[in-house]
């Protein structure tokens, strides 16, 4: 049975939602973090401008970072929806493996494969969270036999419910 | 019940409880699922639950409920009539709210810096005079550059484009109208300054005189792209 996720945007495009979203949550968040380093790092009297050169110098580098991992794995995701013609887990967890090796390959081949693994556990973890919240809501969605109308119930035999 | 038998592939049971075809392959049909129903002991006539649903053709009926059902069999948006402020943002995709505007937007000029940045830092590569000519040092040279140049420029253009996005969400938001021109300038004006904010008042001013043209010019080009429906229009809203 195909499956196909109707909250998220259609596969090339989706490539951009993520890669912003990435880049979005990589620099406010490396932001308020740099802030506070910065200016913990700042000697008294230069807190504020000590804080504000360090996120200055770091939110980008680090939104940046975000972005390309973002990207890179939505690609894969996409490539794998593409080629399984499936979306389900295990494209994100492939997509995590090899998102984490290339990333890595420049450091050699060992590195590379630590990176993998890495990745495909993150996102096989996330996935794993995502399918056991889905269980604990399921009973929200409890199949439910129909009703019968009332004139097929008293032919059935049955009372007729009030 | 008409709307089930819509999707049934057979229509031998009437509906008044007239007698039905006996040997319809339907009314055999074992219900474990609904031990409750006792089907053994009833009349094949009446028509239970284990009966209407056997009958029903499921990939028939999840066609018809939902197009999307399968992958590249076509789209539809079934989001963007709940926020008619952000549905004609002019993307490439119809947004659903101002976190997809923030993303695409930001997403979009993120990866473009990174393409012009590259493309700079490969002209500026091939550029670089060697002492030898060599292939590997002009390669190393190519590299050099544009790893240089791409990450910076996308990162600052990323930036830019998140304070611009977060700015146009929130005054269009006040303001309260769809879609308006001159928020978009305003919110670019407003991101320029801030991306220069530290650098004093004259570099601040040219920043934002620079991203607020740009604002300008993206809003000609949507206007001239709504004007000519054919230009650039790959997905078709449901309502412009």
């Amino acid at each position: 049975m195909p499956h196909h996720d109707r909250m998220r945007d259609p596969c090339p495009w989706n490539v951009l939602n993520d890669a912003g979203g990435a880049f979005a949550m990589g620099a406010i968040g490396g932001g308020m973090w740099h802030f506070v380093k910065g200016a913990r790092n700042a000697p008294r009297g230069e807190r504020f401008p000590g804080a504000i050169s360090a996120m200055k110098a770091r939110a980008p580098v680090l939104g940046g970072n975000f972005a390309v991992w973002g990207t890179l794995f939505s690609t894969f995701d996409c490539a794998f929806a593409g080629i399984r013609q499936k979306e389900d887990a295990w494209n994100s967890i492939m997509s995590g493996t090899l998102t984490g090796g290339v990333l890595a390959l420049r450091s050699g081949w060992k590195a590379a494969l630590i990176s993998a693994t890495v990745g495909g556990v993150l996102l096989g973890m996330i996935e794993g969270a995502g399918v056991v919240m889905n269980r604990m809501n399921a009973d929200a969605f409890r199949p439910q036999a129909p009703l019968l109308p009332p004139e097929l119930q008293q032919q059935a035999g049955m009372q007729p419910s009030a | 019940m008409s709307f089930f038998r819509s999707f049934t592939s057979s229509s031998s049971n009437s509906p008044d409880g007239a007698p039905a075809d006996t040997s319809a392959p339907v009314d055999r049909a074992p219900a474990p699922a609904q031990p409750q129903q006792q089907q053994q002991s009833q009349p094949p006539e009446i028509e239970t639950v284990g009966s209407m649903l056997s009958g029903l053709d499921f990939t028939q009926a999840s066609r018809a409920l939902s197009p999307v059902g399968q992958l590249g069999s076509g789209v539809e948006y079934i989001f963007t009539d709940d926020s008619p402020l952000h549905a004609a943002s002019g993307g490439f995709v119809p947004s659903r709210s101002w976190t997809d505007d923030l993303c695409y937007g930001t997403g979009t000029a993120y990866l473009s810096g990174l393409l012009f940045g590259g493309s700079w830092g490969f002209v500026q590569g091939m550029r670089i005079p060697l002492p030898v000519a060599s292939a590997k040092l002009r390669v190393n040279a190519v590299l050099n550059a544009m790893t240089r140049r791409g990450p910076f420029v996308a990162n600052s253009i990323g930036v830019l484009a998140l304070m611009y996005n977060s700015m146009n969400s929130a005054i269009t938001s006040q303001v309260g109208t769809a879609n308006a021109p001159a928020a978009s300038v305003m919110a670019a004006a407003s991101a320029g300054a801030l991306f220069k904010a530290t650098s004093g008042v004259r570099p601040m001013a040219i920043s934002s005189a620079m991203c607020a043209s740009v604002a300008v010019l993206w809003q000609a080009t949507k206007q001239i792209r709504e004007d000519l429906p054919f230009v650039g229009k790959i997905v078709t809203r449901s309502y412009a």
